[in-house]
């Protein structure tokens, strides 16, 4: 299982990455920051799974993901964002997005979305 | 009562406890942050113009990068520590920007080391975490209606 963190907050990434390796030890765990850098990455390695940030730099997560649906890479694709609006949040899910998580998130809150998305 | 001091000591208890499993309390009184200062800003465009601002003493920046990078504090770089305070800074306005009058957009948020003198502050709050004073801060022209959580 290989899982793509996408975020400009090193920290954020770091954290998230903590709380997955603790619930899938043997996840191969990929860092990007920004967009440009996160299609780099997913064209070249080719992630089971994308958790990407909502507001970042050169992109926001919504243009990420119809960005790597645009080349191809079909991606089990989640959001994080402390920023999002109902419609914004539906346009992400109608885009392919199967998660948007809020920030703050609990521990347990981002371990129910992996489990639900990886429940074996 | 200033403008939605309820929210921001609530969005701020949360995601200080979510995000870093610290307790923090609203200070009452003085409300000096000691040493150096990690200001951290994002302005918000729209129906609703200003900024969220939060001052973060260094040593408790470097606190909250260590626990988010897994790190001793003394371990935590500068960058990181500002990395820290930017991503905190965001969430905070990312929640405070449902109470404000929308539609609204978020910058990108701002770190720098040093003193917060802002021209229109609308509401400023400070907290203690561990002995450590931080403050929450919202500059910008009072919004007509009292917060409408949206959540």
């Amino acid at each position: 299982m290989t899982i793509l963190l996408v975020d400009d907050s090193k920290a954020i990434r770091t954290l998230v990455a903590r709380l997955i390796l603790g619930l899938l030890p043997d996840a191969r765990i990929l860092h990007a920051e920004n967009v440009r850098e996160g299609i780099e990455v997913a064209r070249a390695s080719r992630p089971d799974v994308v958790i990407s940030d909502w507001h970042m730099p050169d992109k926001n997560g919504l243009e990420f993901l119809t960005a790597l649906r645009a080349e191809g890479i079909a991606v089990t694709f989640g959001l994080l964002t402390s920023d999002t609006t109902a419609a914004s949040r539906s346009a992400a899910l109608e885009a392919g997005a199967v998660f948007v998580l809020n920030k703050p998130f609990t521990h347990e809150e981002l371990k129910a979305t992996l489990r639900r998305l990886f429940p074996h | 009562m200033q403008f939605a001091e309820i929210e921001i000591c609530q969005f701020a208890g949360e995601l200080w406890e979510m995000v870093l499993g610290l307790e923090i309390r609203r200070r009452s009184g003085a409300s000096a942050i000691l040493g150096r200062v990690l200001v951290g800003a994002v302005t918000i465009e729209g129906a609703w113009r200003g900024q969220v601002v939060f001052e973060c003493p260094e040593d408790l920046a470097r606190l909250a990068a260590s626990i988010m990078l897994g790190e001793r504090p003394a371990d935590v770089s500068e960058r990181d520590a500002s990395d820290a305070v930017r991503e905190l800074t965001n969430i905070t306005a990312g929640n405070l920007k449902s109470i404000l009058p929308g539609p609204c957009t978020l910058g990108v948020p701002d770190v720098t080391a040093g003193s917060f003198a802002p021209d229109e502050v609308l509401t400023r709050i400070a907290f203690d975490c561990g002995g450590a004073t931080f403050a929450i801060s919202l500059t910008g022209p009072r919004p007509m209606q009292d917060p409408a959580r949206s959540m």
